[in-house]
């Protein structure tokens, strides 16, 4: 818990950071101004929530809580749950990421945002692939 | 696969919630398992036989299309 809400800490202040950042030093530079702005407001949300939800979940945590949390948690079917949703996720994202990587390329959008949608696709095959390979030997 | 856990559940005057308390899993879980809905693993089936006193197959009705 302590290493959570240092992790969040430490994202709350990066976030901040990269933001003054954007706004007092890379002025001139667009992408490095869009870039930590980006960032910046990405990781301030996403730290800022954790931590409310960090001491939201303090201030209702109960051994009664906490066992019926670890229920849920080990429960086969939502596990099970869990794993459908992550791989139709997966199968859904997919083709769209193509769909918008040859929209891309096609539109002649810059040659960066082409390819890293293309980084994208080539990632979530080689790790579907791996995974398949990976859990092919283990189960 | 078709299962007799709300007959047997109701017999030994248990709700859903206790036979979930008793197996470790979600009152969902026993909701879904009546309702036929949610096929368990081996592990739960068996611990299912187990807090019934009865096998597995008196459990779980398995038909001709779950044979080999």
């Amino acid at each position: 818990m302590k290493k959570d809400i240092l992790i969040s800490v430490c994202g709350l202040a990066v976030g901040i950071i990269l933001i003054l950042l954007a706004v007092f030093v890379f002025t001139g530079s667009n992408t490095l101004n869009g870039a930590c702005y980006g960032l910046g407001a990405a990781l301030l949300v996403l730290s800022a929530g954790n931590l409310v939800g960090a001491s939201v979940k303090k201030a209702v945590e109960t051994p009664e809580v906490l066992k019926i949390q670890a229920v849920e948690e080990h429960d086969e079917r939502n596990i099970r749950i869990r794993e459908r949703a992550g791989w139709n996720a997966v199968r859904i994202f997919t083709p769209v990421l193509c769909a918008f990587t040859l929209v891309s390329a096609l539109a002649g959008a810059e040659v960066y945002v082409t390819f890293a949608a293309c980084g994208l696709v080539i990632l979530i095959t080689a790790l579907t692939i791996g995974s398949q390979i990976y859990y092919d030997k283990r189960l | 696969m078709e299962n007799r856990i709300k007959e047997l559940r109701a017999a030994r005057g248990m709700t859903q919630a206790e036979l979930a308390e008793i197996i470790s899993v979600s009152s969902r879980t026993i909701i879904s398992l009546e309702k036929g809905q949610y096929n368990p693993s081996v592990l739960l089936a068996h611990k299912l036989s187990l807090v019934f006193k009865c096998p597995i197959e008196e459990v779980f009705l398995f038909g001709d299309e779950d044979g080999i």
